[in-house]
């Protein structure tokens, strides 16, 4: 009997279990019929996405609120990693802790509150509100993140700089961000991956800025519409190019 | 240096302090607000009055559903995690020269693409589905198990399937805390699997354990998208009530009172798991 | 997004640094959020906010909140290029979603709504009266259209329908050899799990209301329960609540189901693209309720005068022959209906909108608001069914 036979067999239904619903929609992106059963290959459904306006304005709104919603994020995660350095070690796993409660709570009642307090102040929607909560959701894995990446920075080179006689703009400029470079990328991918998935929180604070999985939702319950594969497809290539590129940037301790 | 000035370190977590205080403390106040406020006419009324949460604590319709919700998402959360321990053990100490790609794998799936994941179960599971046809083809059937789509079975399997990179990721951290050494010198010592998961492996990972059951337990108790595509007229869960409230009924008080109400139960759950796990790899 | 837009990625770096320290100040300034939610709104929408003035609205823009095929896109563009008129459309998934977003403080100029939520919607102060003077076209609606009570509070009208139909039952054929004649016989055990519904009250409750020899919507509460009892069991035997008539649709083409409890003449369409042939039927109880999607103007519509001109539009001969074709409805304007091909025109029976005494009334699905004493309300119909759901 091969050696951990049962262990490798685990491994393998899982990963099927995983990734079954991704094969079928990526399969079915490429049916050549609108029915339910695989008939041939064909890219028909891409050409009819490409040719959707609707489909087209939601790709420009998500791929702008994946931009800002990294931006945005980054701007406040690193200021906050880098300070948390300052903090002493046994307050650091609070602090992380407390800023990841905005994904250990229900999207929904994130989504609904935000909604609740932007028209309790009279915002009219947009995918301005939008970007605001998917920074919120996006901040829990920016900082963390970055905390491992600094968790691993050497301090010892600061102080060599500074004995040096380097200003600390200079420091920041030409030893701080060159290292941490990989893990901002990488940090900054995870960010738009978030947003780019994101439905609950664009449902209720977009308005008319329809995003993709806004379009999706309110397609996917109306039936299955072959070109909604096509869609999907193109939003899980994207998302997972984002993941892959993310960890290639950040090496984490694997 | 990590011990700068003050000043320095205050600045830097201002604003995300304030950006938390405004957004997320905010939203989830304001939240809590209505869950006081009164709901006459259409319109909200702002008042502090418990009515609502009466309203809820003493109906039994809405004690079925939150009875149901936590128990779905209890099966879920052990099951999830069980798996995922597994999966994140055998990663880390026998399969660990892929480590990495298998680690990335089980992540990949984590931002890709929920909503039409969930639909894709339709295809998967149906009456002339996926796994239907195969045990037709390969004769274990004579006819599709209808049980499949549309109810409990299918808003599990699910659930299960989008929640296991969430469990992973604590998962895997907390293995970090585990050196093969450690487990070798308690193998050399005479030690069992069983006593070997339970004094060494699960002391050592109990926190990301419990961080695991939190995240899923929490997510799958506040579904609704999954019970609303795959979950037939059998499983109504306290989201989709809650949703009810917000689109056809316009009682958004009492919506906010439902959720805070299992939001509460939910909490309750998770400490009571955390509590037992400290108490039992005391 | 740089508002610049020149940095290269390079200066990438230097930018958050800058960012940061900016953010600092903000902070200090206590500015942060609403600067940075303006922010990213001017970058996310750069396009012009096209608002009509108050006589005309050439070259503005029109927000429409509702379902997809429902908002004259395809329908409507030579208006709309005649006009310069920019049409933004937000597609949700089902009416409670209307509600949901225009309650959420959203602005649209066009919300379509089907007829059991348009008075919800009027006591809701969501929707606001429709300056008639500004639709001419409402002149050639067919009679039970022109003003219908489902639409109209206080001698306003807040509703302008734009396709209709007369509820069906909807079944596949190929596995129905007998068609069923009551809603009654679907709660047999021969139709057990092979059906699906609405997850709404108002059909079922308004059939079995009518099989018990009740006068539904007026329900005394005793006659709610005993309806609720039937109900129950109706929704014990269905497969699954369908979202929609596609969902609907897509679910007997997936052999999930043979029938659908709440369907329409345009099933029958959906169901050809998926290569499958469905027939449609009703109830004897059922002649007394169809559906009628209508356009009303939100109360936060900045755009009123290109609202109301679209509106007009819609009901126009032609565009509203072009959308009952591509959604196989009826039309709602007399003057469209010699437009359709032969076999839609023949589709319905239209006796039911023009003549005062048809047994069509649309308002049958919905349970009056303030009802008299002794009567449930629509809140009362929406918790027992809440009630039946949960078993």
């Amino acid at each position: 009997m091969p050696r951990h036979l049962g262990a490798k067999l685990f491994v393998a239904a899982l990963l099927v279990f995983l990734f079954a619903p991704v094969v079928i929609v990526v399969m079915f992106s490429f049916n050549s019929s609108a029915e339910l059963h695989l008939a041939g290959l064909s890219t028909r459904w891409y050409q009819d996405v490409f040719a959707d306006p609707e489909a087209m304005q939601a790709l420009k709104h998500s791929a702008i609120a994946a931009a800002a919603t990294a931006v945005g994020a980054l701007a406040l995660g690193m200021s906050a990693a880098l300070a948390l350095m300052r903090v002493p070690q046994r307050l650091r796993p609070i602090a992380l802790g407390l800023s990841a409660l905005p994904i250990a709570v229900p999207g929904l009642m994130i989504a609904f509150g935000l909604a609740v307090l932007y028209r309790q102040l009279n915002f009219e929607q947009s995918l301005g509100l939008t970007i605001s909560g998917h920074v919120l959701i996006a901040l829990p894995f920016v900082l963390l993140t970055m905390s491992s990446a600094l968790d691993r920075f050497s301090f010892s080179m600061l102080e060599a700089g500074r004995d040096l006689g380097a200003s600390a703009p200079r420091l920041y400029w030409s030893i701080v961000l060159p290292i941490l470079r990989p893990a901002i990328e990488g940090a900054a991918l995870l960010a738009m991956a978030v947003s780019l998935d994101e439905f609950l929180i664009a449902f209720f604070t977009a308005g008319a800025d329809t995003t993709l999985p806004m379009l999706i939702w309110a397609r996917v319950v109306r039936g299955v519409d072959p070109s909604l594969n096509a869609l999907a497809a193109l939003l899980l290539i994207a998302t997972t190019a984002l993941a892959l590129l993310a960890a290639r940037r950040t090496r984490p301790r694997w | 240096m990590p011990h700068g000035p003050k000043l320095l370190t205050a600045l830097g977590l201002a604003p995300i302090s304030i950006y938390y205080a405004l957004l997320f403390v905010g939203s989830i106040g304001i939240f809590l607000a209505y869950s006081f406020y009164r709901f006459e006419d259409f319109d909200f009324v702002p008042a502090f009055q418990l009515g609502n949460y009466g309203d809820v604590l003493g109906s039994e319709l809405y004690q079925t559903l939150i009875l149901r919700t936590l128990l779905l998402a209890l099966a879920v959360s052990v099951v999830v995690v069980t798996v995922s321990y597994t999966f994140v053990y055998l990663i880390n100490f026998v399969f660990a020269r892929h480590r990495a790609l298998l680690y990335f794998l089980v992540l990949v799936s984590l931002f890709s693409g929920y909503l039409v994941r969930i639909y894709a179960w339709r295809t998967l599971l149906g009456a002339q589905g996926v796994v239907n046809e195969a045990l037709l083809t390969i004769g274990l059937i004579d006819r599709p198990l209808r049980f499949l789509l549309n109810g409990w079975f299918a808003v599990g399997v699910a659930l299960v399937n989008f929640m296991i990179p969430l469990a992973v990721l604590p998962l895997h951290a907390a293995m970090a805390n585990v050196s093969p050494k450690t487990l070798e010198a308690a193998r050399d010592l005479g030690a069992g699997p069983v006593t070997i998961f339970r004094q060494v492996l699960l002391p050592l990972t109990r926190g990301g354990i419990v961080v695991a059951f939190a995240f899923v337990f929490i997510a799958s108790a506040a579904d609704v998208v999954t019970p609303t595509l795959l979950g037939g007229v059998q499983a109504q869960m306290v989201g989709t009530a809650v949703q009810a409230q917000f689109g056809t009924t316009f009682d958004w008080p009492f919506g906010a009172a439902l959720s805070f109400t299992l939001m509460a139960v939910v909490l309750a759950v998770v400490a009571t798991f955390g509590w037992t796990m400290k108490a039992a790899t005391r | 997004m740089e508002p610049a837009g020149h940095e290269s990625p390079r200066d990438t770096a230097a930018e958050l640094r800058v960012d940061r320290l900016r953010f600092l100040q903000l902070a200090g300034a206590g500015a942060a959020i609403p600067t940075l939610a303006g922010f990213l709104a001017a970058c996310g929408d750069s396009s012009s906010e096209g608002g009509g003035t108050a006589g005309g609205f050439d070259g503005s823009k029109i927000l429409y909140l509702g379902l997809e095929g429902e908002d004259g896109k395809s329908e409507a563009t030579a208006f709309r290029k005649r006009h310069d008129l920019r049409l933004q459309s937000t597609y949700v998934a089902s009416a409670n979603d209307i509600f949901a977003k225009l309650k959420a403080g959203q602005v649209y100029d066009l919300a379509l709504l089907p007829n059991p939520y348009v008075q919800r919607m009027i006591e809701a102060d969501l929707i606001q009266p429709l300056d008639l003077s500004q639709i001419p076209n409402q002149q050639d609606l067919y009679p039970n259209l022109r003003k219908p009570e489902w639409g109209s509070k206080g001698g306003d009208l807040y509703v302008i329908p734009i396709a209709w139909g007369d509820g069906p039952f909807v079944y596949n054929p190929k596995n129905v050899t007998t068609v069923p004649k009551s809603a009654g016989d679907i709660l047999g055990p021969s139709w057990n799990k092979r059906y699906v519904l609405f997850d709404d009250p108002a059909v079922p409750f308004m059939l079995f209301g009518r099989l018990l020899g009740f006068d539904p919507p007026h329900l005394t509460f005793d006659q709610l329960d005993q309806v609720s009892a039937k109900a129950s069991q109706l929704v014990k035997g269905a497969v699954a609540f369908a979202n929609g008539y596609e969902d609907a649709t897509d679910l007997i083409a997936r052999g999930e189901a043979d029938l659908s409890f709440s369907g329409a003449e345009f099933m029958l369409n959906l169901g050809k693209e998926k290569g499958l042939t469905l027939d449609y039927a009703f109830f004897e109880e059922s002649h007394g309720g169809g559906f009628a999607d209508g356009l009303a103007v939100p109360k936060s519509a900045k755009n009123l005068a290109g609202a109301h001109a679209y509106i007009n539009e819609m009901i126009s001969p032609k565009v509203n022959a072009a959308i009952s074709t591509t959604l196989s409805t009826a039309v709602t304007n007399e003057k469209a209906r010699p437009l359709l091909a032969p076999d839609l025109a023949k589709l319905y029976s239209y006796e039911a909108v023009e003549s005062p005494d048809s047994d069509l009334k649309f308002e049958d699905w919905v349970a009056p608001s303030n009802p008299p004493e002794g009567i449930a309300s629509q809140a009362d119909w929406l918790e027992a069914w809440q009630k039946v759901k949960a078993g």
